[in-house]
């Protein structure tokens, strides 16, 4: 139904998640929320209010299961964004075995803004782009809670 | 009976024009960040529209249970009813979230409902000493009765810290400015209070619109104790509220035992200094 995500996308709880590394990523989102075409989008603490997680920085063993946790805790239908270089694809830190892995290896991604950092712009786009145009999970039917277990 | 249900209308529908004032006027502020004016409603079918998650199936009907209550209690206030019967569906309503949240058997729904329960604590004497005034004054715990007496005698000069300790409630119970029991101290949660962390989804949805039956509830409280004519008074303190509200956004939160200390010092200590001062006239 496209005027229940056109009211979605004017009001959406954001889940922000720094899995570790600059935190540069992070910051940037957290600013670019003081703009004006961040309007409607707020941040929560609070899994169960948010509708999208936004993950940012190096993913490792540990902030994974943390992320599987929280995704798991969030209400139908939900979103994941990976920002940044380091979720979408575990940059340079990949290499070295760490255990640094992308995120799509772990949660059912939306959307990616690549780049390191990714401009504000691009970052609250993808976030209303992804509800607005509809939740992965709604038109696909899939159920990925029961995926991920 | 018409007169019952307009209240009954009017009452439901206040809450939502306060955030959207508030919204209208934050707007118009330079340096606010700026958000949609209807956001409250859009949030509220935001959340009628997702699914709810529970690790225990009953924990959904809590807040189906808490907005029946409210109901029931809008209802007492509009007819108005006998104070105590009020009091009693307010608590229960509360009752029947902090349950909730405890069902959970989560951490922090247990700690949310360990909150509302010094909450309640909190703003359950503040009403018991209204009513308790309200008697010695007026002789009657009826508030359709209240109004006549109203209408004929000032009852604000006789109440005036009963009333301001019945609006200090209303605040705590909206959690605003120095009177937030916010889990986070911050403002990363939704309504920046501890009792709404457990639920999600639609549930969330029955707890918000339960929030905003009751804040209407409370206006109308208060506006009893005001002397002009009913709908006069309850604008009037409408007004007060959102101006409350306005005042908020610039006022710092504190820990939660700090704002323990300041609800039991003005929602608990003033009405408590009327009834006392009654009492020795």
């Amino acid at each position: 139904m496209s005027w229940l995500n056109g009211i979605r996308a004017k009001s959406i709880s954001v889940l922000l998640f720094n899995a570790g590394g600059c935190t540069g990523c992070a910051r940037q989102f957290q600013t670019a929320l003081l703009l004006d075409s961040g309007r409607g989008i707020t941040l929560t603490g609070n899994p169960r209010h948010a509708d999208v997680l936004f993950v940012a920085g190096c993913i490792n063993d540990m902030s994974a299961d943390y992320l599987k946790q929280l995704y798991k805790k969030m209400s139908s239908p939900k979103a994941v964004v990976a920002a940044g270089a380091c979720a979408c694809e575990g940059s340079l830190f990949r290499r070295e075995g760490n255990g640094v892995n992308p995120l799509e290896e772990i949660l059912p991604v939306d959307a990616c803004v690549r780049g390191c950092t990714p401009g504000m712009d691009e970052m609250l786009e993808t976030v209303i782009n992804v509800v607005e145009d509809g939740y992965k999970e709604c038109e696909n039917g899939r159920d990925h809670d029961k995926e991920l277990e | 009976m018409l007169e019952i249900i307009l209240w009954f209308i009017g009452i439901i529908i206040i809450v939502p024009i306060i955030y959207l004032t508030e919204n209208f006027i934050l707007n118009a502020i330079p340096g606010q960040k700026r958000t949609y004016l209807l956001q409250p409603i859009y949030r509220l079918i935001k959340h009628f529209s997702k699914t709810d998650y529970y690790n225990r199936p009953l924990t959904r009907w809590f807040p189906v249970g808490a907005c029946l209550f409210a109901l029931i209690t809008l209802y007492f206030v509009a007819a108005g009813e006998n104070i105590l019967l009020i009091i009693s569906g307010l608590t229960m309503m509360e009752l029947f979230v902090l349950v909730g949240a405890c069902s959970t058997k989560e951490p922090y729904g247990i700690m949310a409902a360990q909150r509302g329960i010094a909450r309640l604590t909190v703003w359950s004497f503040t009403l018991m000493t209204a009513a308790a005034s309200l008697y010695k004054v007026t002789e009657t715990l009826q508030l359709s009765r209240v109004i006549q007496y109203s209408s004929e005698n000032i009852l604000l000069v006789r109440l005036p810290l009963v009333t301001a300790g019945l609006f200090t409630a209303a605040m705590i119970k909206g959690n605003l400015g120095y009177f937030d029991f916010g889990i986070n101290a911050n403002a990363m949660s939704f309504l920046d209070t501890a009792l709404y962390t457990p639920y999600g989804g639609r549930s969330l949805g029955v707890v918000q619109l339960t929030q905003w039956i009751e804040t209407g509830i409370w206006l109308k409280l208060i506006s009893y104790f005001l002397p002009w004519k009913p709908w006069i008074s309850f604008l009037v303190s409408t007004i007060f509220y959102l101006a409350a509200m306005l005042l908020s956004t610039i006022v710092p939160r504190m820990s939660w035992k700090k704002v323990m200390t300041n609800s039991w010092i003005w929602a608990g200590g003033l009405p408590a200094i009327n009834y006392i001062w009654l009492y020795m006239l």
